[in-house]
């Protein structure tokens, strides 16, 4: 007869944070591999660029372990994590238009219309698609793509978002509504015709 | 009952977003649901919103972004673990070996601390005790150093020094031998030196001890010897 297997219940956020407080490496590995994944979405979303956005996940773990005082009995972890993570992407992003307005051309205030992308044969595929989505992004307002962000990509509720950000569930709602309308021009063409 | 206008000034527009995301209160959803029936302009930015909430999973699934390798990933894990804890990460822990050596180890040096607190520290002062006046050698010269281009420093001779009044009895032999480092040389005290124009400072010169007479606070002078840069 199979011996059934013991399922093991996974350590709770608040057990590993406690045993990663204590020194305990494996404890931080774990929260690592646990909200890597999600970090990564937020910081990519905000950043349009892998190596940008993987740059925001390690500085955004970093604090976000490193000041955990400023977080507890405030919010979840994840919540904490995601704050830090989108404050480190857009600081990230900030650094990278101060390089390349440097090398290339006077900083814009307006990053301006959105171009289409044209595919030879005219059918987008993921990658074209995702591109597409990044520009109608970075075109948003920078309060606006973070909420929406933090909301459609970091799985956050409109409650924890506004824990997040410090702003009531009314402008969160607000942003997410109009970051959709102007996301939902933009793409009208190519993905939502 | 008129349709709502859903450009007006009522803030209602948000809530279709709040709808689609099913983020509202029993209540107010109720009424959104009425106004978007009734109201086909409202039905349209609803559909809208619709396409872009995290329940389009096709949608969100055709532009996930690129996903780092499990190599990437454990190179970001080092880096954050190295940045938190950089003496304790990938430090293996220690086996029972090292456990007892560092055991044995920790015996001896309590045993030595302990002798010396009972046979160094609590009997009577001897000179024998007291830390040696440890004599270090100047450290190189800053770049704007007029004396940095000597390549070695050296000592006056007979020839260059001119004594010109000596206070307190003259040693055998006196001062001017063939060299004046062959010979003990008393140290300056407070009776050879006048202090004009003393300005109390924080602890180097105070007024109430003069010159220290601490030989750690004596001037010093240094063998010649070559300057490395």
């Amino acid at each position: 007869m199979a011996q059934a297997a013991v399922p093991t219940a996974s350590p709770s956020d608040d057990a590993l944070l406690a045993g990663f407080a204590a020194g305990d490496v494996a404890a931080l590995d774990e929260l690592f591999r646990r909200y890597r994944g999600v970090a990564y979405q937020v910081a990519y979303r905000l950043l349009g660029h892998e190596a940008d956005a993987l740059d925001a996940v390690q500085d955004g773990f970093v604090n976000a372990l490193r000041h955990l005082d400023r977080f507890r009995g405030h919010s979840s972890f994840k919540t904490w994590l995601l704050r830090v993570v989108s404050n480190a992407a857009l600081d990230v992003g900030r650094q990278r238009r101060r390089r390349d307005t440097w090398v290339t051309s006077p900083p814009a205030d307006d990053p301006g219309p959105v171009d289409p992308i044209s595919p030879p044969d005219g059918h987008l595929d993921r990658a074209d698609l995702r591109r597409l989505l990044d520009r109608a992004l970075a075109a948003l307002p920078e309060a606006q793509r973070r909420t929406f962000v933090l909301h459609a990509d970091g799985g956050l509720s409109y409650r924890e978002v506004a824990d997040a950000l410090g702003i009531s569930i009314g402008t969160v709602m607000s942003r997410v509504f109009y970051a959709r309308q102007k996301l939902r021009a933009i793409l009208t063409d190519q993905v939502f015709p | 009952m008129n349709p709502p206008d859903p450009s007006g000034p009522d803030g209602r527009l948000p809530r279709l977003a709040g709808f689609a995301d099913g983020e509202l209160d029993d209540q107010t959803r109720k009424q959104v649901a009425e106004w978007v029936e009734a109201d086909p302009t409202a039905a349209e930015l609803l559909r809208d919103q619709e396409q872009l909430t995290p329940a389009n999973t096709e949608f969100w699934a055709a532009v996930a972004p690129p996903q780092p390798d499990e190599a990437t990933w454990e190179a970001v894990r080092r880096a954050v673990a190295d940045r938190l804890t950089p003496a304790e990460v990938d430090t293996p822990a220690p086996t029972w070996g090292d456990r007892a050596w560092f055991a044995a180890a920790a015996g001896v040096a309590l045993a030595v601390l302990a002798a010396w607190l009972a046979f160094g520290r609590l009997g009577p002062p001897d000179k024998a005790t007291e830390p040696p006046v440890v004599q270090s050698t100047p450290t190189p010269r800053e770049a704007g150093d007029p004396l940095a281009e000597f390549a070695v420093l050296e000592l006056a001779g007979p020839d260059d020094v001119l004594i010109e009044a000596v206070s307190g009895d003259v040693p055998a032999g006196g001062y001017a031998a063939d060299s004046p480092a062959c010979d003990p040389m008393p140290l300056a005290g407070p009776d050879d030196v006048t202090l004009v124009g003393v300005r109390p400072g924080p602890r180097d010169l105070r007024p109430s001890c003069g010159l220290c007479p601490k030989p750690g606070d004596a001037p010093m002078i240094y063998a010649a010897g070559p300057r490395t840069r």
